[in-house]
């Protein structure tokens, strides 16, 4: 008998989510249709001066930042032995895999031939480039994250000896996993190096590649906490005694954790600042945006988790979760999108069109789609009954 | 050799360099394994 | 003189700051290439004719244009290059009256662009032009964050072969010997065309000569590494549209810092991070000893204590069974011991 025929009850198909989600679905195959018979011109706001938009600001470097969940809660659990986050480790690198396909896949949308998307990797290999380094990090990555999620497909399939033998490199994947995202992370930031000129100097550092790595971590944490929020109940009938006994110590620890490289986060912000003698620049208008980003994104989440870690409290630190997620995603914006290019008129400037947003909805429902899917049939909130305790 | 810019003479190196991170990293797994094999001990 | 563009001159922009001067390359010279050719140009000769588009636009089959070239009311607004214009004239009001300045790709000494491209698909030729090869071009269009001039622009109206398209030095032509199409064609000789090196003398003896035409600044000397194309101007470049800002750190230099960190942590986490497996796993399994050492002697303990007890207990059972043994035979004694002297007692009542 199936866990959730056993413990669901019966439901219909024509849940709310269910029914926004085909509207998207239908939405984004119309946009597709139109970008690949149009060219980017018909679906997005791009041009000659603003030649990324959403697709690489959203779905790219968000959706890395945010998929860091993988790396951190592996590492928590298996190279610093805490063996509390052993529970969270499953939907976490489900998330990050599915986190770092979509980004493939929304990558396709946004390049001019993503048929070529291996030439830099097997063509010609342009060293120099730190996209290079991107793709190449994020391809890997990817290929580790698959493997890291293939236990709970095995076991779902009942092949037990090659799930054993790649539970058995589980030590080797975490730490190539680790080194990876590292390099992405860091090099996602580092992309915006080459271009001084165009970043508005207040965000713009040498240090860019060490302010994303870092970031990235208080991201995966906090994501890890959000979608833990998120799918407590809907999935609470799938989760197993582990899951839940180990649910609540999980925040804690990362909240704990997530104040504290926030608060690390925030010293590095002010040495970039110093380093590049940018004081001036706070009393302007960027400047003060710039302090909302500091102060309301970064400052107030860390002493929101120290102060629910202090009290116990776990709903602070949900809000906080929540809070730095959105702060990650403004900086991803305001690097990608709102700093960048500030040198030019308003009339100028790059505004997201309904077909890039469509389609960044698009990726993300099919995300939570597949997601649940994968969770609902496999043994991710709970250990599969023939394996229990193996791990 | 010679490099008439920067950008040749890093897309060189950073080519060369890129190889040997892949060494590297097969390398770390083999030598890890050294390391930790032999006779376990308790101390 | 070239050399010099190499040299740490990073301090120049603020922004130019490096996190990580990989030294070797900090004190190695490169190039230019000898036989590295540019093109000056000259705004104070420049009339805005706009012949030069109209030769670019011929000698690279580029499609008609909405207005033709002979209509100059399109120098009133400002305009870029774009994908199917390689190169635009525009016109700039300044203290001097109207000056106009021809934009097109710069041909930079270090391009950003070659530095940008993830597949290699820009080259700095050894006669100096930057040429793009469409055929690996994934379209990711990061050559085109990476221009500081903003000169790459993009075929977003092509569904499946969009391209990159730029100025290209007239590269094909270049290899015929002959002249790019629209320093042949420019009527009033503000473009030339010739050795890079030579051009810079030319540029010298003519502010040299004439120093109150010209700003005493060849702008592209150095800029952003240095470039191909260069000006002269007799206003401040900035009113002409020219950034001013850039720096003279070429964007491998900007780049040099974070590619040069991404081995160190291939080389470098491994082993940190298996040390930190190793000693956290060192710890459970001390802890976990401490555990079982700690049950143990409990359990013993608690057997020990157990042990004590119960010999006491039978010590004292022992003890409680030998007194009432005691107690018994004392009884027993003393019962048997009564009738006799009842019987002495009575015997002496009968005598």
């Amino acid at each position: 008998m199936s866990v959730e025929t056993a413990a669901a009850p019966k439901k219909s198909l024509f849940t709310p989510f269910n029914l926004i989600a085909t509207v998207i679905l239908i939405a984004g195959l119309v946009v597709t249709v139109m970008r690949f018979t149009g060219g980017l011109g018909a679906v997005t706001n791009l041009d000659q001066n603003n030649p990324w938009g959403i697709w690489i600001g959203f779905d790219l470097m968000c959706g890395v930042a945010l998929a860091a969940g993988g790396y951190t809660t592996s590492a928590a659990c298996y190279l610093f032995g805490l063996k509390k986050y052993h529970a969270g480790v499953r939907p976490a690198i489900l998330t990050a895999f599915l986190g770092y396909a979509l980004v493939v896949f929304a990558l396709g949308y946004d390049v001019g031939r993503p048929w070529r998307l291996p030439y830099p990797i097997f063509v010609q290999q342009g060293t120099t480039s730190l996209l290079f380094e991107v793709g190449l990090c994020v391809m890997l990555y990817l290929t580790v994250l698959f493997i890291e999620f293939t236990p709970a497909l095995f076991e779902w399939l009942g092949m037990k000896k090659i799930r054993n033998i790649v539970v058995k490199m589980t030590l080797a994947l975490t730490i190539l996993g680790v080194v990876l995202s590292t390099l992405h992370q860091s090099s996602l930031g580092a992309l915006f190096t080459i271009a001084p000129s165009k970043l508005h100097p207040l965000w713009y550092s040498q240090y860019l590649p060490v302010f994303f790595f870092v970031s990235s971590i208080c991201a995966g944490m906090s994501m890890v906490i959000f979608e833990g929020t998120l799918s407590h109940k809907p999935m609470h009938h799938l989760m197993d005694k582990e899951y839940l006994d180990n649910h609540d110590g999980l925040i804690l620890g990362f909240g704990k954790a997530a104040s504290l490289v926030l608060f690390g986060y925030f010293a590095i912000k002010l040495i970039g600042l110093a380093y590049d003698n940018n004081w001036h620049y706070l009393t302007t208008g960027f400047g003060a945006w710039y302090l909302v980003e500091m102060l309301g994104f970064v400052a107030l989440p860390s002493f929101l988790y120290a102060v629910g870690v202090r009290d116990r409290n776990l709903t602070v630190i949900r809000w906080a979760a929540g809070l730095t997620v959105l702060g990650i995603i403004v900086n991803r914006f305001n690097i990608s999108m709102v700093a960048f290019n500030y040198q030019l008129p308003a009339a100028q400037r790059y505004f997201p069109s309904w077909g890039e947003i469509t389609i960044s909805l698009f990726v993300v429902t099919i995300g939570v789609l597949v997601f649940r899917f994968i969770s609902t049939r496999m043994p991710i909130f709970y250990e599969h009954p023939d394996y229990k305790g193996e791990h | 050799m010679e490099f008439y810019t920067l950008q040749d003479y890093y897309t060189f190196t950073k080519g060369t360099i890129y190889l040997i991170m892949g060494g590297i990293l097969v390398a770390a797994t083999l030598y890890w394994r050294f390391l930790m094999g032999g006779n376990k001990k308790d101390d | 003189m070239l050399r010099r563009t190499f040299l740490g001159l990073l301090g120049a922009a603020g922004a130019s700051a490096a996190l990580v001067k990989p030294t070797q390359a900090g004190n190695k010279h490169f190039g230019p290439h000898p036989d590295t050719h540019g093109v000056l140009f000259d705004a104070t000769r420049c009339i805005g004719c706009r012949q030069c588009e109209l030769a670019c636009n011929e000698v690279n089959e580029l499609p008609a244009p909405d207005k033709p070239f002979d209509d100059l009311t399109v120098l009133d607004t400002e305009r870029r290059t774009d994908e199917k214009t390689f190169t635009v004239v525009n016109k700039y009001q300044t203290a001097k009256g109207p000056v106009f300045r021809k934009t097109q790709c710069n041909h930079c000494l270090e391009p950003a662009c070659a530095s940008a491209c993830f597949v290699r698909a820009f080259k700095k030729q050894p006669n100096g032009a930057v040429t793009y090869d469409a055929s690996v071009c994934v379209g990711c269009r990061y050559c085109m964050v990476a221009c500081p001039f903003s000169i790459p622009a993009y075929e977003y109206d092509e569904p499946l072969t969009p391209r990159v398209r730029k100025c290209t030095m007239c590269y094909p032509r270049l290899m015929e010997g002959k002249l790019p199409g629209c320093v042949e064609k420019c009527p009033k000789e503000a473009l030339t065309f010739g050795l890079r090196t030579d051009l810079i003398q030319i540029a010298r003896e003519r502010i040299s000569r004439y120093p109150e035409k010209y700003v005493d600044h060849i702008y592209g000397e150095h800029e952003m590494g240095g470039t191909s194309w260069m000006y002269l101007s007799g206003v401040p470049f900035s009113e002409i549209g020219m950034r001013e800002d850039l720096g003279t750190a070429s964007a491998p230099e900007l780049t040099a810092g974070p590619l040069a960190a991404v081995p160190m942590v291939v080389g470098l986490w491994p082993v940190l991070l298996g040390g930190i497996y190793a000693v956290s796993k060192r710890n459970a399994k001390v802890a976990n000893d401490e555990r079982v050492k700690a049950v143990k002697s409990a359990l013993t303990k608690a057997g020990e204590e157990a042990e004590k007890k119960l010999h006491e207990e039978l010590g004292k059972a022992e003890q409680a069974s030998q007194r009432r043994i005691e107690v018994e035979v004392k009884k027993a004694v003393e019962e048997a011991l009564a009738p006799k002297e009842e019987d002495a007692g009575t015997n002496e009542e009968e005598s």
